[in-house]
Parts: C-alpha cells; sequence; structure tokens
C-alpha cells in the first residue's frame, strides 16, 4: 500500500483582469506518493509554476486560488489560517526557486538567512541555529561552510547561490520539497551536479519531492511519474519509462518529437504549429484543439475528461494516439 | 583542397579592468585567447561551452561588433580587420548575425516594415517602393505573412520575434551568418519550428553558419562540425560524428555525459564534473582546464597544451590535452 503524502483536489486558481478571470490552473488533480519525484512538464505559460505557488500558497493578488483542496499528509493546507501556514512553509514543505538571485535576499548574508528559518520553525537557540546552517551548507557540498555562512548572496556563483537556497529548504528536514525549475539558469555540468545533490539529498532524507521544468531531459532522468500539463490542465501522468517510450496524448507525443534527441538523428525536427495560445484564446473544450493534429469537433466544445487508459497511465483526450 | 569562407588566425580579445579614480588598467579579462579557426563555405560549425568561455564574445569579435585586440581574420580572402569606412560597411552585407533575445535585439518603436527596410536604408539598395516588396517577400520566406508588415514587435510571440531577427539577418543576401544561442529563449515546440526555418534557409540561400550554443543536443542535430570552448579557447574541435563517437579531451567527454537523454527513464545521478569555471581574468596555468579534470597529470599545471591532431583520433580531430602526447 503506497501512502500519499500530497493530495491535490480540483485545484483552480484564477487571476483577474479588466477582461475578466483566467484560470491558470484549471481543475488539476494528482497525488504524489511518499518518497516519489513527481515530474511537472511543460511550456511557458501552462501553470505549471502557478501550480506550485498555489500549493505554497504563495499567489498574489490579481491571484486567487478559486477552488480545490491540497492536502498534505491528510491536512487542506488551503483551509488553514495564514500563521499556521507561515509554520508550514519552510517546515513540513519547503520550495526552491528558478532565480536564486532573486530568491534571496540581497542584503543579508547566506547564514543569517538560513539562521532566520531555523529559528522560526525550532525551538534552539542562535548558537545552535548557526550550528545547524553550517551543517546544511556543508551537506549541499559548499566547500569551507564556516566562511560561506558570512558570505552575502553576491558573492557566490550561481551554482553555489543554488547550494545556499537548497540548504535553506531542507534545513527544517521538510517532508515535502517543490522544485521549480532549480537548474534551468545553471550550465549543464553545474545542473549536472545540483540535480545529483537533489536526488542524493532526497534518498537520504526520505523527500517526496515535486520537480517542475520545461526541459524533457532533466525531468525524463530525475522523476519516477511525469504530469504533462498543458492550458493550466493535466494531459497526460505515466510513469516516466513509460510516458516517454509510449505517450498517449498528442501534445505529449508532439512535444517529445520536437526536440532534437541525442544519438537519433532526423533530417528534420516536428513541429508542433502555431504557438500557445493567449489566456483569452483557450477554447471551450480541450486546451490544445487548435494545434492538435486530431482534433475533431467534440474537442472544441467538450473537455475531454482523464481516464485511465492502462495501470497508472492516465490522459485527457477524446483521441489518444495509439 | 578545402574552400574556406572565414580564416581565424590567433584572434584575441582582451577587455581590460579599470579601477580607481585615474582609471588606470589592473588588469584584462582574456575572453578570447588564441583562437584559431577555419570556417568552411557552406557547412554549420557549432561553438559550445558554458557561460563566460568566450563563445559569443568569439562570435562579435568575428564580425568586429567587438574589435579583437590582435589577429588576423580572413573573409573570403580580404584581410577583415584592415577595412575601412566604405568597403567594411561593404563587406559587412556579407556577414551577418541573430541574436539570442528576440525581445531585446528588436528596435520596440519600430514596425516590422521599418526594422525590415533598414538594412536596404543603409546598403542604399532599391528603391522605396520595392523595398517594401522585397520587404513582404522576406516576411513570406521566414514563415509570416505580408499583412504583417505595419505590426510592432511586441504584437509578435518570441518564435515570431525570432522569424523577424532572421529575415532581417537574410535581407542583404549574405554568405555567412552568425547564429549567437538564436534558440534559447524559446519554448520546445518553437525550437523545433526556428531550427526547421534555419535550415531550410541553409539550403534555399547557400548559407554558411557558425551556431553558437550550449545546448549540446541543438548542436548535435544542426551542425557539421563542433568546436568545444573552455575559458576563451579551443579545447577541441571534429566533425559532428567524430566528436560524440570519440570525444578526446576530458572535458567534452564529461559535458556530452552531462547532457540530459530523453527517454531513458529515471536513472541514478553519476558523478560528473566537480568545481566551477575559473575565472578569464586570472586563469589556471598550464592547460586551464586542470583544477577540474579527473584525468590531471603533473604537467597539466606546468604547460599549456596546443590544439592538434594525435594519431587516437580521425584526421581533422583536433584536441589540446596533454593525455595524448606521447
Amino acid at each position: 500500500m503506497t501512502e500519499n503524502i500530497v493530495s491535490v483536489r480540483d485545484l483552480e486558481t484564477t487571476f483577474y483582469s479588466k477582461v475578466g478571470g483566467f484560470r491558470a490552473v484549471n481543475r488539476i488533480s494528482y497525488d504524489i506518493n511518499k518518497g516519489e519525484t513527481l515530474g511537472i512538464v511543460g511550456e511557458s505559460g501552462c501553470g505549471k509554476s502557478v501550480t506550485s505557488f498555489s500549493l505554497m500558497r504563495l499567489i498574489e493578488h490579481p491571484g486567487k486560488i478559486t477552488n480545490g483542496q491540497v492536502l498534505l499528509q491528510g491536512r487542506d493546507l488551503l483551509k488553514l489560517s495564514e500563521p499556521e501556514m507561515e509554520m508550514v512553509r519552510g517546515g513540513e514543505m519547503a520550495m526552491i526557486f528558478q532565480e536564486p538571485m532573486t530568491a534571496l535576499n540581497p542584503v543579508l548574508t547566506i547564514g543569517a538567512q538560513i539562521d532566520e528559518q531555523i529559528l522560526k520553525h525550532r525551538k534552539v537557540t542562535p548558537i545552535e541555529a548557526k550550528e545547524r546552517s553550517i551543517e546544511m551548507l556543508n551537506l549541499v557540498g559548499i566547500p569551507s561552510p564556516s566562511d560561506r555562512y558570512h558570505n552575502y548572496p553576491h558573492q557566490l556563483s550561481g551554482g553555489m547561490r543554488q547550494r545556499a537556497m537548497i540548504a535553506m529548504a531542507l534545513s527544517c528536514d521538510p517532508t515535502f520539497l517543490i522544485a521549480d525549475e532549480p537548474t534551468t539558469a545553471l550550465d549543464v555540468t553545474i545542473q549536472a551536479q545540483i540535480l545529483e545533490l537533489i536526488q542524493g539529498l532526497q534518498e537520504k532524507l526520505n523527500m517526496t519531492v515535486q520537480f517542475i521544468t520545461h526541459d524533457l531531459g532533466v525531468i525524463s532522468e530525475i522523476s519516477d511519474r511525469v504530469l504533462v500539463m498543458y492550458g493550466g490542465q493535466t494531459c497526460e501522468v505515466a510513469e516516466t519509462q513509460e510516458l516517454f517510450s509510449h505517450p498517449r496524448h498528442p501534445y505529449t507525443a508532439a512535444l517529445i518529437s520536437s526536440r532534437p534527441k541525442f544519438g537519433q538523428r532526423v533530417r528534420r525536427l516536428k513541429t508542433i504549429e502555431g504557438s500557445v495560445p493567449a489566456p483569452y484564446e483557450y477554447p471551450p473544450g480541450c486546451p490544445f484543439t487548435n494545434r492538435c493534429p486530431f482534433a475533431t469537433e467534440i474537442c472544441q466544445l467538450e473537455k475531454p475528461p482523464l481516464r485511465e487508459l492502462s495501470s497508472g497511465h492516465t490522459v485527457a483526450c477524446f483521441h489518444p494516439v495509439e | 583542397m578545402t574552400d574556406n569562407i572565414l580564416e581565424v588566425r590567433n584572434v584575441k580579445k582582451y577587455f581590460p579592468i579599470k579601477k580607481g579614480l585615474l582609471l588606470r588598467e589592473v588588469g584584462q579579462v582574456r575572453a578570447v585567447d588564441d583562437i584559431t579557426l577555419d570556417v568552411r563555405r557552406g557547412e554549420t560549425l557549432g561553438l559550445v561551452g558554458e557561460s563566460g568561455c568566450g563563445k559569443s564574445t568569439l562570435g562579435r569579435a568575428l564580425i568586429r561588433l567587438y574589435e579583437p585586440t590582435s589577429g588576423e581574420i580572413r573573409f573570403d580572402n580580404q584581410d577583415f580587420l584592415k577595412l575601412k569606412g566604405k568597403e567594411l560597411r561593404e563587406m559587412r552585407q556579407n556577414l551577418q548575425m541573430i541574436f539570442q533575445d528576440p525581445y531585446a535585439s528588436l528596435d520596440p518603436r519600430m514596425t516590422v516594415g521599418q526594422i525590415l527596410t533598414q538594412p536596404f536604408d543603409i546598403h542604399k539598395m532599391f528603391s522605396p517602393k520595392e523595398r517594401i516588396e522585397k520587404v513582404k517577400e522576406l516576411l513570406e520566406v521566414v514563415g509570416l505573412k505580408a499583412s504583417h508588415i505595419n505590426r510592432y514587435p511586441h504584437e509578435f510571440s518570441g518564435g515570431q520575434r525570432q522569424r523577424i531577427s532572421i529575415a532581417r539577418a537574410v535581407a542583404l543576401n549574405p554568405s555567412l551568418v552568425i547564429a549567437d544561442e538564436p534558440v534559447s529563449a524559446l519554448d520546445v515546440s518553437i525550437q523545433a519550428q526556428v531550427l526547421n526555418l534555419m535550415k531550410d534557409l541553409q539550403e534555399k540561400l547557400k548559407l554558411t553558419y557558425i551556431f553558437i550554443s550550449h545546448d549540446l543536443s541543438v548542436v548535435e542535430h544542426l551542425c557539421d562540425r563542433i568546436a568545444v570552448m573552455y575559458l576563451g579557447k579551443i579545447v577541441e574541435i571534429a566533425s559532428r560524428d567524430e566528436l560524440f563517437k570519440n570525444p578526446q579531451h576530458p572535458y567534452t567527454q564529461s559535458l556530452i555525459s552531462a547532457i540530459p537523454r530523453v527517454g531513458l527513464g529515471k536513472k541514478k545521478m553519476k558523478k560528473t564534473l566537480s568545481g566551477e569555471v575559473p575565472s578569464p581574468i586570472n586563469p589556471p596555468s598550464g592547460c586551464h582546464f586542470h583544477p577540474r579534470c579527473p584525468q590531471k597529470m603533473d604537467i597539466c599545471s606546468q604547460k599549456l597544451p596546443v590544439l592538434k591532431h594525435y594519431p587516437s583520433a580521425t584526421e581533422e580531430h583536433k584536441t589540446s590535452c596533454w593525455l595524448y602526447e606521447k
């Protein structure tokens, strides 16, 4: 029996503008098992980051979570008061952001920022907090951690800053970690180091991870299961290997074949015609309709329900690819 | 006899670091450090490397957006660095560039029509009426509509903007186009469209490309030959097949093994390179890569290896590494 640490049910996040409300996340549901890494992949504007920010309840005006439940170990985070939520953020649940330069406070030292979080969540003295911070910096592979403790973010390189942010996120032993494009701003060799670090720490600390990226290669190497998003909705969920070898949603299939694959050369890449529609341009039915080669009338009008086509492989499409 | 469109000999680009009230020069950033390279007519040459390795600086130095500190560049057998004024302007018709960020490289206050007629204005080609016809033709060539001519850049998506940049680059019928990370800012599905367009144009217009990128999968897809750069120097250059099948330099090897592969399923991450790219202000002695190299020897920190052919590889494959020196 697998145990769900995280259960998201019918989550809906709406952004309000002059022309009306736009559902950036449109009734999305998924579960993550204990110790598992769920990868969420999609192009810009598909709602993958808004989903993570909704889970952390970091959505700001003009956005609002308008429906759904986020259950973390059975507790609905959307029903908590703000002070209660503050204890969850950084405690049971932590997040790593894409751009470590903007996510860290430039006028405080790395050490002060990690201390602050530990002091908020743990009953410790400042000296113990400092010890813990240095221990964390050491754990994420920052050389001479007791010197780095006194550094400001701008004194570190991109890779080191990302390590410092991981140290901060993990300082209070979260059970659930959200990593939002943590390696996008980094070079390949540094990316490989950070992915290795996240994977190693996940095993060591038995964490559950939600990993968000637009990079199919990264997602394929780090996740156990993958969720593909388009236009704020789930297209397809499957085990990683299954998803890449038998994609059933036309969008997933097109996305995979539009990426140059290493060692498998083609003369021309397959493309997806058109581009992601603007928020107000989505059809009432399946969001991918206008770019889909298999679309029929029903796709325009009705939302395809998520169906389980084979064990653990669910797809929202009226005409799944064989 | 191979036909080289561009011959680069010992090109260096150092940026001075100035400090203090009198702006005394206190050091130099060796962004491009002694590069020798040939580009053959009709090929696509890939320049790869991590941020700060000097690949973009080299690209810009080649068309003299940065004046090289020293060295020689021969374009179509003419000494490109000696050209001035009118001659330089005429020569530049043949050399064009596509930039990474299609949001920053198009003037937001000009319509697409104005942006694309500029090359003709500058080079005083065609009558105003003909220019408009030409621009409409160009828009069709890059897959946009002629009716888009009066729109502003913000009315287009990222992929469409990159198409406009490409149209601008090919407007004057150049022979060499330097593309600096042209697809890095784009989504995967749009990347494929732009890469296909670049390939089509190359066939149609007989273009030579220098393609600068950090993404090895994209480079593998598009390029005929690939040069790998590290800290201002070329560490390895070979044909695409040879480079991926038989990488010689330890840096190339770890770069290739660090590419995330699509579709192999979750894997245990293996130990890749440790450490980071050192500063080009004060590069390590000897081989610049030695502090991170898993196969470091004593000589590596003392003497700089030269880029040359070693018997362990095929003929046109050059590496700069002491490992192969017998």
